[in-house]
């Protein structure tokens, strides 16, 4: 008697599964580089700009085209990383979450930064390069938008990286209304702007600080193209 | 016969896979859902969902809530694209994007150093798009605080019954 051979159906099912288990790998796989790559984009490049067809720049490509090469090259590491990151949510999962801040705690933090953005301000010295034509730039586009929120400018100080201007509303209630119109406000510039409104318990004309911070090692004034 | 079992699951099991996984990465926010925050008055409009300013003067601000859940927190965002139309080509008359925080327990905001300026070019595509990549976004520097993106509008190009309209369509955020 010859040995009976195992039923065709389960290895048909053998197959199927893992054909649909090494599919989802394989698509697991590809979504992580997907997602990898989308974070790996540097710094320098932040926005692509496209037509209805979403194309890029010739540059961009040729970019795109390098680190793609550099995307396949880390391929063979990347089930080894999913895994550790699958490791590394699980614990975080377990882990115990923080305490919930007070908003003390959290007005706090606000005027500590505050206060360190206007010190580091303040720790500055005027770049005559620089200083001037920013200050008249911000100067100019807060004088337009003066009568639209309600404020009065009252001084630009601009130094090497960081400018500070000091606006005026007739109340703190008109500055908590109107302050995203000196927030929101086209400076033409990459730069990152604050404005913190503290409590006061004075009524009157309530003074307020918009902090523009650019880059020390990067484009500090980068008016748009024109 | 037996490959094709092998092949066929594998390939639909693939393509499902990374299918689902692009599908959940991206939440998308009409125009219509966001709000004029400066320069507003009868210059803002709604035109077939999308926000347009309708002023041939002033540049309006529109400030657009990214929506924040446990599965879906602004500093997990990993990119945005913004769906727009510059219709005004005249020098400076740009589509201007930042991110931006309104701080929580405070008065006051902060927007970030990622922004986006278009190129006074685009009167012809209907919808222009541009990504960005939150790499030194607002959105991640402060944690508590309600993340927005503001887009700047400019004004209209040419006379206020003749001329074009910029409109900002929508907003995509990719996590």
């Amino acid at each position: 008697m010859s040995p009976a051979a195992p039923p065709r159906p389960r290895r048909s099912i053998g197959l199927v599964l893992a054909g649909t288990i090494a599919g989802a790998i394989a698509g697991g796989t590809v979504s992580a580089l997907i997602v990898s790559r989308l974070k790996e984009k540097p710094v320098d490049s932040p926005v692509v700009a496209g037509g209805h067809d979403d194309e890029a720049p010739a540059a961009h490509k040729g970019n795109e085209m390098a680190r793609m090469q550099a995307q396949i090259d880390k391929l063979g590491h990347v089930v080894g990383q999913e895994k550790g990151r699958a490791l590394a949510q699980a614990a975080a999962a377990q882990a115990p979450e923080p305490p919930e801040r007070t908003d003390k705690e959290i007005r706090e933090e606000q005027v500590r930064d505050n206060e360190q953005r206007l010190a580091a301000h303040a720790r500055e010295t005027p770049d005559p390069a620089w200083a001037p034509k920013v200050a008249q730039r911000v100067t100019s586009a807060l004088k337009g938008e003066q009568e639209a929120g309600k404020f009065k400018l009252v001084n630009v100080d601009c130094r090497t990286t960081r400018c500070v201007a000091q606006v005026e509303w007739g109340s703190r209630d008109e500055a908590t209304e109107n302050y995203t119109s000196v927030l929101h406000k086209s400076y033409g510039m990459r730069c990152q702007r604050s404005m913190y409104l503290p409590e006061t318990e004075q009524s009157g004309p309530y003074r307020a600080q918009l902090v523009i911070e650019c880059a020390e090692n990067g484009p500090r004034e980068e008016p748009p193209a024109e | 016969m037996r490959m094709r079992q092998f092949v066929v699951p594998f390939v639909f099991s693939c393509s499902l896979t990374i299918a689902l996984a692009v599908h959940a990465t991206t939440r998308r926010i009409p125009g219509i859902s966001c709000v004029c925050t400066s320069n507003c008055g009868t210059n803002t409009a709604f035109s077939g969902g999308d926000i347009t300013n309708n002023s041939t003067t002033g540049t309006t601000a529109i400030s657009c809530p990214i929506p924040e859940d446990s599965e879906y927190l602004a500093s997990s965002y990993i990119s945005w694209k913004i769906y727009f139309r510059d219709a005004n080509t005249a020098s400076g008359q740009i589509i201007e994007v930042h991110e931006c925080v309104k701080y929580e327990a405070a008065s006051g905001g902060m927007c970030g150093s990622n922004s986006y300026f278009s190129t006074s070019v685009a009167t012809t595509n209907y919808t222009s798009s541009a990504t960005s990549t939150l790499t030194n976004s607002s959105w991640k520097q402060k944690t508590a605080s309600s993340p927005y993106i503001t887009v700047l509008i400019p004004p209209k190009n040419g006379g206020v019954s003749t001329g074009t309209a910029s409109h900002l369509v929508r907003v995509d955020l990719i996590k």
